[in-house]
């Protein structure tokens, strides 16, 4: 870390470097930064990565390993170590480091284990969906198969009720030993003789329920064709994703391909509802035409019921942050305002940064109509509780994700991620225009507890996504224009430079200097998080039916007014998202 | 038996040809004659054999060791051509101990000349007593006249198992293949078919046991067969009665089979438990056997026919519900696989004592359709016969089987699931015209019924005398009107019927008339005595009720008339038996008052199928009867 | 997503039921009978649930009570005595479209029919039982019947019955599976509609005992219930009957009692000084029987092929 000497550092350098981040490129870290006291900090919150692995398996809640009966941290942590880099890893493989005390029948070995890796988030998604959708769908189609049996009934009695007796019908329904017996021509005299004889059904109904019964027989061959989700992206899918019945599908602008795909579909599932409601009536002898036809033609994906829809394989995105900023700004919006079932995983490590992408969370509140979440791998239960409730939703939905960046793996990796949470730079959330009853209870912050010497600037200076804005001084190097970050940023405005001590906490530290561009960022994070907690502890009404509206219009106003401050640019995006609002109105 | 000698071609050493032979396997029940005995009996069929078999059942479970009447085994008739019935004495007996083979010689199962195979391990048991009891046995077995052979089968087997009494069976299984010269290939596949569920340890034991057997006969044995196959052109299947049934039930589409446990039936719903659900159907087992056929008429009424299975007993506590199903013309279909009786009777043994039962039971004037299938595939096909004339005729529709054909195998060819068979969908559209129930036509009584669902059809069914609207017959004139009209569907179904085919010329001295599994004994004892020469002809009736037509003309045709039954008749000539005072076997009954005609009766109930060569000696001795009665006859003149 | 749910527009339009769809055949009962009230009580539940005539089937066995069925204008079964049972099961069977009433009485179902009543009671298939209790046979004109009190006379005891009265309440309550056991009176016809109410919508099967009159041969038996009240006790819970002014006035001896405690319900049901009233036990876990008996209903003729194809096979040589 010796890479510079105090002669060589001025004032006026750091000042520079301060303004413009530009300058003391010697002093450039070469490795991760080690605040001074960071262990300590550590030690003083709970250990999140100790929720690592989880344990997922084919319809059963994903839970973390050390909640099983017999596994404690230490095995967590020697089994992380055994998964290496890899995300996903089945039971059976790690049972010996595991324990072999522990019996088969407490941890099922048909499971799996899912590390703290960035391709969690996707895998515990697609787990969770699984578990979201299963029982929708099985009765959904056991519906359908109901339906074409009822009609291939009721076109069996037509046909039987149409074509007269003939001796071979008659002999060979009474099966092959009563020819011996029975004369089939003298029957068919008798059973001519049987008076009410029925009449056939008219043949625009015959033709109708074949065409039904064509519709809902593809539908079934279908299901069994389809994946339990779609996943739409521009870069690498996790491999396992099959082992949740998931599908990838790579395109550039995976919201745009998304939305397309969604579209066909949403329309291929509209036919099968219209059958499945045609058909209904037809084997209830109650279709008219003049009335249903009209009624059929007019009905859309939007009129069915949300068990139907639960019934849909699920479109879900995946994109990091950027990728979403750079290729897909335009789809993203438009698929915000498209009230389809799409749900969009944004894995970002960390806050986002204007210049490299906005506040997707934010911005997606804004429309009003769409379920978001944000959360982070390192905090296990929001994150559980949230995707549950992402999976059941069928708005459009984001979840922004926080996680370590590729190529961070565990043990260290999780550091940075939970100081993003605990310091509040990556505040966690829930949003979902579905609920009922006041807005507090639509939107939900989540509070990780008040840890005063915690900062964003901390976790910014543990993390490499930051690193070019630290510079290393020594301790000669320290002066009277420097300030630590903690009395900085509690100091109104200072012309002194902000910096952290670093290494461990002996005579005369070393420091790190930091940009003014991290100064404001880490400031409008602060007031990210400020509004939030405004958002968040709108007063709750005693009188719902009163108060709600009022209650709606005030929480959104102020969520809209904050967001359209910070979101400066791109302008396009300001006018389109505003315009939206509008329509909400 | 004819037996031929080493030097016909492609016999190896010491083996005869003989173009059927019967062999019988008995042991304490509980050592496995009965498996040994049925999977040797599929593989004769499998090797292209006609077959037949008898399951030899003690009351009990598991009675005590050698005892007499603890026997458990199976008769196979193996034949070169399709067999049809159990045949008359044994030519090999295989027994795993000299007392069980006792029981079969009381049964008259032996002759002089048999060849007998006894666990020969009993001369060297602990027990003195044993040991002693066992030479008696066996001096006794030769003075009997018996062929006589120790096989040491409980000792051979100690060899590859601790508990013989768990593996000797399949030790015998093998030593019969080499006895009969079957290949031992299929054997494997059988064997594991069979044991796969118990683990391949088993699997691999039984495998070492049978080679062992098969190696052992093929060095010891003295006597060994061929009884020639032939490869059928049809695909067959080989299976029992009751499997038959319930294979039956669920081709016909039937989709509820409601019972109540009772012997010999409750293997029909045994095979349907198992297998019903993946054809969409379920056994429901009831509380009582009232409830079963409750439930089943239920389930009819609500528009999806229903089958019943019971026997003797359990089809008297039916008969209220049968009448019902005959006043509400609800289609039925009940299957009664007889047993002995009357009361509790004979549970496990052969008897045709519920005929009257059947077409009468049940209070005032019951019209309803009972046929009687008389092979192992009738039963199959019966059901579909069934199934339809009940929807049809809209009318219970019994089934009589028995016990012989309840537990007895025999190969026939493959029915081919067909869709016409099925029962007709659930029909939920709105009922057209008025809502009458019971629109009888005039003519012949038919009449479409409403099904609940069914729109403007709401009825009420009731045992109550009624009118077409099913209304409450307050008026006298109604209740003639609606007798006549479930009446007259019987003698429209009639119409539709043929006359029996006659087995033998149209014309003769004697005429045997007989009805469900006695067909193949009755018709192999007619060829024996035609084969002499004799004028002797057999018809079989499947239909009972309505009768087939033509009886009478038929009956004209032959100087003397009888049935052969296994149910009870009085002997003429018993003290106080007078043709006025005797009792007739049921068939004879339901003919004499049905034609006029005076037909004779022999029936006999001893339990077992009666078999042919008794009723060969029977017809001969009514043969010469009517040669003297028709010699007196020329003299009077 | 919003979705507006405008699956109402493809309802099967069934036509507005009127009172006179469900009115059959002129009841034949003597005047004052309290066959009336539990007809009446049916008619009304059926109007206000709006139940498709041609989806409901009332089974009755033999007796006054069980002629029933013709006074509706559904489908019905009128069948054997003690045995409707068995049949209503059979009819649920594979139709679980129907509505299953079953309407018997006193010696249907407590005597000739005792055994069917208590295994219907553990199949606990879907049907809605009421028990017209005059504690006597009518129809047979005046036999003692299972529910006659010691001492009452009857034709076949001039000298009074002999023995103790069975009690329906604790014999229900006894089943395994039992799933719903109420009780109500004639004279209070809001509160027989209520529980019939109560009882059609409960899922299993639910048994309501009516206590009730025959005009001719029991028409005292209960003048002491009617005129003091503390012999009768009406049972209140949320999850109970739902209770109208008049029935409170009617029976002021109340206590609470939660119908989903089966010891409390029996410990109810065994006391022979009063007569509880309203909703003894209901538990909706229960398992039904008929989600047994359903299944395969949805499977196709060419599955149903393939399996009986199957089975066939399996005996192939």
């Amino acid at each position: 870390m010796l890479t510079t000497t105090a002669e060589e550092i001025t004032r006026e350098d750091l000042r520079a470097f301060h303004l413009s981040g530009h300058g003391l490129e010697h002093a450039r870290p070469t490795e991760k930064l080690r605040l001074a006291g960071l262990d300590r900090i550590l030690a003083g919150i709970p250990r999140l990565e100790a929720t690592y692995p989880l344990y997922v398996a084919p319809n059963q809640l994903p839970r973390p390993l050390v909640r099983f009966p017999g596994v404690n941290e230490a095995i967590a942590r020697k089994v992380i170590a055994f998964m290496g880099d890899r995300p996903l890893v089945p039971v059976s493989e790690a049972r010996d480091i595991i324990n072999p005390s522990i019996e088969q029948s407490r941890i099922p070995a048909e499971g799996f284990l899912i590390g703290f890796h960035p391709d969690a988030a996707v895998l515990l998604y697609g787990a969770f969906l699984e578990l979201a959708q299963r029982d929708a769908r099985r009765a959904f189609f056991l519906n359908a198969k109901r339906c074409v049996a009822d009609l291939e009934d009721l076109l069996a009695i037509d046909r039987a009720s149409r074509l007269p007796h003939s001796s071979d019908t008659v002999s060979a329904s009474l099966g092959t030993a009563a020819k011996r017996f029975l004369c089939a021509t003298a029957l068919i005299g008798i059973f001519g003789h049987e008076s009410g004889r029925r009449t056939g059904m008219e043949p625009a109904r015959r033709a109708r329920c074949e065409s039904i019964l064509e519709v809902l027989r593809k539908g079934l061959d279908n299901e069994k064709r389809d994946p339990s989700f779609w996943l739409f992206h521009s870069g690498e899918a996790p491999s396992d994703l099959a082992v949740f019945g998931g599908r990838s599908c790579r395109h550039q602008d995976s919201c745009a391909a998304a939305i397309e795909f969604c579209d066909q579909q949403l329309a291929q599932f509209t036919d099968i509802l219209r059958a499945l409601r045609a058909a209904r009536l037809e084997i209830e002898s109650a279709f008219d035409p003049d009335l249903h036809s009209v009624l059929l033609d007019r009905f859309d994906w939007r009129s069915a019921g949300s068990d139907e829809l639960a019934a849909l394989p699920a479109v879900v995105i995946m994109e990091p942050p950027t990728q979403l900023a750079k290729v897909s700004m335009a789809s993203f919006a438009q698929l915000l305002r498209s009230r389809r079932p799409l749900h969009i995983l944004v894995l970002s490590s960390g806050p986002f940064v204007d210049a490299e992408f906005p506040d997707f969370g934010s911005l997606a509140m804004v429309h009003r109509a769409a379920f978001v979440l944000q959360s982070s791998l390192a905090r296990w239960d929001h994150l559980a509780a949230g995707v549950t409730e992402m999976t059941r939703t069928l708005r459009p939905a984001i979840a922004i994700i926080s996680g370590p960046a590729a190529q961070e793996l565990a043990p260290d990796a999780w550091v940075e991620t939970a100081l993003y949470d605990f310091s509040k730079a990556f505040p966690l959330y829930r949003y979902d225009p579905g609920r009922d009853g006041d807005w507090a209870e639509r939107f939900q912050l989540f509070d990780p507890g008040a840890y005063s010497e915690l900062r964003a600037i901390q976790a910014m200076a543990v993390s490499n996504r930051f690193r070019d804005h630290f510079r290393l001084i020594p301790p000669s190097a320290s002066n009277d224009g420097q300030m630590t970050a903690a009395e900085y940023f509690t100091s109104a405005s200072s012309q002194a430079v902000p910096v952290l001590p670093v290494g461990d906490g002996e005579e005369n530290q070393w420091r790190a200097v930091f940009t003014r561009e991290l100064v404001d960022l880490c400031r409008d994070r602060g007031r990210v998080t400020e509004m939030l907690s405004r958002l968040a502890s709108v007063p709750e009404t005693k009188n719902p039916v009163a108060g709600l509206e009022a209650l709606r219009q005030e929480g959104a106003a102020g969520a809209y007014a904050v967001v359209m401050g910070l979101l400066a640019d791109p302008e396009k995006l300001v006018a389109s998202a505003r315009e939206n609002s509008r329509a909400e109105r | 038996m004819h037996r031929a000698t080493e030097e016909e071609v492609g016999l190896g050493p010491g083996i005869a040809l003989v173009d059927e032979h019967i062999l019988e396997i008995v042991s304490d029940s509980g050592e496995g004659a009965q498996t040994c005995g049925q999977m040797f009996a599929d593989l004769c069929a499998r090797n292209g054999n006609g077959i037949w078999t008898v399951e030899i059942i003690p009351a009990e479970i598991e009675p005590p060791r050698r005892s007499r009447a603890g026997a458990s085994g199976n008769r196979i008739r193996i034949g070169s051509k399709s067999v049809t019935n159990a045949g008359d004495t044994a030519d090999v007996v295989i027994a795993f101990n000299d007392q069980v083979l006792y029981s079969r010689i009381d049964a008259g199962a032996l002759r002089p000349g048999t060849l007998v195979f006894v666990d020969g391990s009993w001369a060297f048991h602990s027990n003195e007593e044993i040991v002693f009891q066992y030479r008696e046995a066996v001096a006794d077995f030769r003075r009997r006249g018996y062929f006589v052979v120790e096989v040491p089968i409980d000792r051979e087997c100690l060899k590859h198992t601790e508990d013989p009494r768990k593996g000797k069976n399949i030790w015998v299984l093998g030593m019969l293949c080499a006895m009969y010269d079957l290949d031992d290939t299929r054997v494997g596949q059988s064997i594991a078919r069979r044991f796969h569920k118990k683990g391949d340890d088993v699997v691999r034991k039984n495998l070492d046991l049978f080679g062992a057997g098969f190696a052992w006969g093929l060095a010891k044995l003295e006597h060994r067969f061929r009884v020639p196959a032939q490869t059928a052109a049809a695909p067959m299947v080989v299976m029992n009665g009751n499997e038959a049934l319930a294979l039956g039930i669920m081709a016909a589409g039937i989709e509820v089979c409601s019972m109540y446990p009772i012997t010999p039936a409750t293997s029909v719903s045994h095979f349907l438990a198992a297998n019903f659900e993946k054809a969409g159907g379920i056994v429901h087992q009831a509380e009582d056997e009232i409830a079963a056929i409750g439930f089943a008429l239920g389930c009819s009424y609500a528009g999806k026919t229903a089958v019943t299975i019971t026997s003797g007993p359990g089809l008297a506590l039916k008969t209220e519900f049968l009448g019902l199903a005959v006043m509400g013309e609800i289609p039925l279909v009940v299957v009664v696989v007889q047993r002995g009786g009357p009361s509790t009777g004979l549970p496990t043994k052969i008897e045709q004592g519920d005929l009257l039962a059947a077409l009468y039971a049940s209070p005032g004037d019951n019209p309803k359709i009972v046929i009687a299938p008389a092979t192992i595939e009738e039963c199959f096909h019966f059901i579909i016969m069934a199934r339809k004339l009940a929807d049809e005729f809209r009318s219970p529709v019994m089934v009589l089987s028995d016990a012989n054909l309840a537990t007895g195998q025999q190969p026939f060819p493959r029915p081919q699931p067909d869709a016409a068979w099925l029962a007709a969908p659930l029909d939920r559209t709105p009922w057209e015209g008025p809502a009458l129930p019971f629109a009888w036509d005039p003519e012949t009584g038919l009449s479409r019924r409403p099904i609940p669902g069914q729109r403007g059809g709401e009825y009420i069914l009731t045992g109550l005398a009624h009118d077409e609207h099913s209304h409450v017959a307050y008026e006298s004139s109604i209740n003639q009107r609606a007798m006549r009209m479930r009446s007259r569907k019987l003698a429209v179904l009639k119409s539709a019927l043929q006359a029996p085919a006659i087995h033998g010329d149209p014309e003769g001295d004697l005429l045997v008339v007989g009805w469900g599994s006695t067909l193949g004994a009755i018709e192999e004892a007619v060829d024996r005595l035609r084969a002499d020469g004799l004028r002797v002809s057999s018809i079989h009736l499947r239909f009972l009720s309505p009768l087939e037509p033509g009886l009478k003309d038929i009956f004209a045709r032959f100087r003397k008339v009888m049935t052969v039954e296994v149910n009870y008749s009085d002997d003429p000539g018993d003290p106080y038996i007078t043709p006025e005072s005797r009792r007739y076997s049921a068939l004879a009954q339901l003919l004499r008052a049905h034609t006029l005609v005076d037909v004779d009766c022999w029936s006999r109930v001893p339990g077992n199928p009666i078999p042919p060569g008794a009723i060969e000696c029977q017809l001969r001795m009514e043969m010469s009867r009517v040669e003297i009665a028709g010699k007196e006859a020329a003299c009077k003149l | 997503m919003q979705t507006l749910n405008k699956d109402r527009d493809f309802e099967p339009h069934a036509p507005l039921h009127v009172l006179e769809d469900y009115l059959g055949a002129l009841p034949r009962w003597c005047p004052g009978c309290g066959d009336h009230a539990a007809l009446n009580a049916v008619r009304r539940l059926a109007l206000d649930k709006q139940l498709a005539p041609e989806r409901t089937v009332i089974v009755s066995g033999i007796g006054c009570s069980s002629r029933f069925p013709h006074y509706m204008k559904t489908y019905g079964f009128h069948g054997l005595h003690g045995r409707a049972f068995p049949v209503a099961c059979g009819v649920r069977s594979r139709r679980p479209d129907l509505h299953v009433f079953v309407v018997t009485g006193d010696g249907d179902c407590c005597a000739i029919g005792a055994g069917h009543w208590i295994h219907a009671l553990r199949y606990n298939m879907n049907l809605t039982v009421l028990l017209l209790d005059n504690n006597i046979y009518g129809l047979t004109k005046n036999q003692t019947s299972p529910t006659t009190r010691m001492g009452e006379r009857s034709n076949t005891h001039p000298r009074g019955a002999v023995l103790a009265p069975l009690n329906p309440l604790t014999v229900a309550l006894g089943v395994t599976n039992t799933s719903f056991v109420a009780q109500t009176v004639d004279w209070s016809p809001p509160h027989v509609y209520n529980t019939i109410r109560a009882a059609y919508e409960h899922r299993g099967t639910s048994f309501v005992r009516i206590l009730q009159r025959c005009p001719h041969f029991s028409a005292h038996v209960f003048d002491e219930a009617i005129e003091d009240p503390s012999r009768t006790l009406l049972m209140e819970h949320e999850s109970g009957i739902p209770l109208d002014p008049a029935a409170r006035e009617r029976f002021p001896n109340r206590q609470p009692h939660d119908p989903h405690n089966l010891d409390a319900a029996r410990a109810v049901a065994a006391k022979d000084d009063v007569y509880p009233i309203g909703l003894l036990y209901r538990q909706s876990e229960a398992p039904c029987y008929e989600d047994f008996t359903s299944q395969g209903l949805a499977m196709t003729q060419a599955e149903k092929l393939a399996a009986i194809d199957a089975a066939i096979q399996r005996f192939a040589i």
